[in-house]
């Protein structure tokens, strides 16, 4: 019981980059139709820029001597929040630069988004190298930083990843539901051309929206970045899970998307603790076949049949 | 029914009651600027109906009987001038290459025939179909896995092992298109490069981290002459035998009615469905063949290199073989032609090559090395052709509407 207690608390720090990335997926994948498969390399540059943040004028880490100005390392949840917002800069950047030239085409946006993921790729390994870099954790990481429940322990650490993404993802909703902003996004995501007819910028909302899922993807990257090692490909695994996760919510529902990073973060823990010949590399597979099987079977994601031909309809 | 939740193509409701599949030619849909009329490629009627954005576009009907008419010469199935001429030059680099070149550079061109099987596969799913996979890297691997294993653990003698390879990558497509291709589009995407994604990691799981080696070996019998230890030169034929009996083979399905149904499956896949197409059943067969293909040239692979290895098949590989595709054999270079899969595989061999023969290039540091380096080569590539792509579709659309 206690090895299950466990194993369900390590589950939630993965669970809530899983869900984080998922909610930023099938945030613009619903709004927009763009299935952004660059987002797990757009978190993984964000985790690069608070690394850059955090060392301060480091002669050993690229691009800090443009900190000139503010040279000392800064704390890591400013690093953190710093780059949060580059993040979201980059991301309302790139949809005006790249995304937005290809007008909603599937092929060639498909393409220009696999086109920025080898971009980001190729530009973090060109200056950070392929090598680890160490970020720590802006939660207390002691070992005496715990509760124990049961006899198993939940790291402060655990705690406050998890805290924080819920609550990114629940102001999120909340902002979109109370204001006006949110009104707009949520019209165009129900009908483009009728929220434009009204008034409404689409092409700023489009890309504020692009801005808020890179955001989301960079705190979940900048936050995950103390449990694993920043690596150039730290998000490949992410990713599939990041999307396995939003098509459990038929790529359309944020609410389940996000249940659904959680829900595989605990199956995948689930499958490398009891089951003996899957070890932890291998579950990648098994999301893989999560994502076969709910598709077959459930084509629509755990929406409602009913929910989910109103969402395919717009 | 299976495509409700795309919207309808501006201008697009005509082309329903234009299309008849086993008779009418290949309609004018958005996408259809990239498809050469088959059959006709010599004539200048069909040199302008392969450029639909030009004022002069002749009614369906026209075109119909034009087909009709030519249809019954001989001359109206000859090939374009620049196909037929891209076929001689490639015969002739058959007989000459391999006499000419070092084994090295041989197993390289080897490698670069095989390829060509898998943008044929990619071309037909991307150009044809107007899907999308990010994962024919991933099925190239499971083609030369199961061949391997078909040679090593039962027997199959090697000559038949990519028959093998083309089973197995079969039969991943088909697993993987059967809930994909119910859904939109990005969905196989989505599922192909999570497969891309996971095939190393797996491979790695079932093989060990070590390659394994193919018990088999491929060695010319007397009458062709090649001496022994030239059995590369013996390699490179059977490789670019195989390779063109399957284009043949390829050619002629996609020239016919079914090819023609692909093609509406793409455009009008309504009006497909009320001509009686399985719009559902032709894509998943047609994704099965793409993946066959794909698996077919993985077996090829094998016989070249003679093992197979989890880093030879990575993700980016996958991403690569997609970016080539989108720039080459669509209209942007070279018209939706078969035979631009050449020169994709070609700059997919000998880049790396090529690049390795300029250290200076790579090991350049800086901004200047970034640029030119090969990941940052295949970014631009994708986004400059995803941009020119995106281009056109929206200036047939303006034209159409």
């Amino acid at each position: 019981m206690t090895l299950f207690l466990q194993r369900v608390f390590d589950s939630f720090a993965n669970g809530s980059a899983y869900a984080a990335l998922a909610v930023a997926i099938s945030m613009v994948f619903r709004s927009t139709g763009v299935l952004n498969l660059a987002q797990g390399q757009m978190a993984m540059l964000s985790a690069y820029i608070a690394v850059v943040f955090a060392a301060g004028a480091d002669p050993g880490v690229a691009f800090s001597g443009w900190l000139t100005p503010f040279a000392t390392p800064w704390p890591i949840w400013a690093a953190v929040a710093g780059a949060v917002v580059v993040s979201a800069a980059v991301g309302a950047l790139l949809e005006y630069t790249v995304i937005r030239p290809m007008r909603g085409d599937p092929v060639p946006t498909i393409g220009a988004t696999l086109g920025l993921y080898l971009l980001i790729g190729v530009f973090v390994v060109k200056h950070f190298g392929g090598r680890q870099r160490f970020l720590g954790s802006p939660f207390p990481q002691e070992h005496t930083d715990r509760f124990i429940i049961g006899g198993a322990r939940l790291w402060f650490d655990t705690i406050g990843l998890t805290l924080t993404m819920l609550a990114a993802i629940g102001l999120l909703a909340l902002v979109q539901r109370t204001t006006k902003v949110g009104l707009a996004f949520r019209a165009i995501t129900s009908n483009r051309d009728s929220s434009a007819l009204v008034g409404i910028r689409v092409e700023w909302v489009v890309m504020g929206g692009w801005a808020v899922a890179a955001a989301l993807g960079g705190l979940a990257g900048g936050l995950i970045a103390g449990e694993l090692n920043v690596r150039p490909d730290m998000m490949e695994r992410l990713l599939i899970f990041g999307l396995a996760a939003a098509t459990l919510g038929g790529l359309r529902s944020p609410a389940l998307a996000l249940a659904g990073g959680y829900l595989l973060a605990f199956a995948e823990t689930m499958m490398a603790g009891y089951v003996g010949f899957i070890d932890s590399q291998v579950t990648l597979v098994w999301a893989l076949g999560v994502l076969i099987v709910v598709l077959a079977v459930r084509p629509s994601g755990l929406l409602s049949r009913k929910a989910a031909r109103k969402g395919l309809r717009t | 029914m299976t495509d409700s939740h795309e919207p309808p193509t501006p201008g697009s409701e005509p082309a329903v009651f234009r299309l008849a599949l086993r008779e009418a030619p290949v309609p004018h849909g958005s996408a259809a600027a990239s498809i050469p009329i088959p059959r006709a490629g010599a004539t200048p009627q069909a040199a302008e109906s392969e450029t639909p954005a030009m004022p002069g576009k002749r009614s369906a009907v026209q075109e119909a009987d034009a087909r009709s008419d030519s249809a019954q010469t001989a001359e109206a199935r000859w090939p374009s001038r620049l196909t037929v001429a891209a076929l001689v030059a490639i015969a002739a680099l058959v007989v000459v290459v391999p006499l000419r070149a070092s084994s090295t550079f041989l197993t390289d061109v080897t490698q670069l025939a095989a390829f060509c099987l898998v943008f044929a596969g990619l071309w037909l799913l991307t150009h044809r179909m107007g899907l999308l996979s990010v994962g024919h890297g991933a099925l190239t691997g499971v083609g030369a896995y199961a061949a391997l294993h078909a040679v090593n653990d039962f027997g199959l003698p090697p000559m038949l092992m990519p028959l093998a390879g083309f089973a197995a990558g079969c039969a991943v497509g088909a697993l993987l298109g059967i809930p994909a291709l119910r859904l939109p589009k990005a969905y196989l995407a989505l599922l192909t490069l999570s497969a891309a994604v996971a095939f190393p990691i797996v491979l790695r799981q079932l093989d060990g981290p070590l390659p394994v080696t193919l018990d088999g070996e491929f060695i010319a019998p007397t009458w062709t002459g090649i001496a022994p230890n030239d059995e590369h030169i013996w390699e490179f034929w059977l490789v670019v035998a195989w390779v063109a009996v399957a284009f043949w083979l390829l050619h002629g399905l996609l020239t016919g009615p079914v090819g023609r149904a692909l093609v509406a499956t793409r455009d009008e896949p309504t009006a497909a469905a009320t001509f009686g197409v399985s719009v559902y059943r032709l894509r998943l067969a047609g994704v099965s063949l793409s993946s066959g293909l794909a698996g077919l040239a993985g077996g090829l692979m094998l016989i070249p290199v003679n093992f197979n290895d989890q880093s030879l098949y990575p993700e980016e590989l996958s991403i690569k073989l997609f970016a080539l595709t989108i720039a080459f054999g669509s209209t942007a270079i070279g018209g939706s032609r078969l035979i631009m899969t050449v020169p994709a595989a070609t700059v997919l061999v000998l880049l790396p090559v090529w690049l390795v023969d300029r250290p200076g290039w790579v090991t350049q540091g800086g901004w200047i090395g970034f640029l030119k380096s090969e990941f940052f080569l295949y970014a631009a590539l994708l986004l400059v052709a995803a941009y020119a792509r995106s281009r056109r579709a929206r200036a047939v659309r303006l034209y159409e509407a």
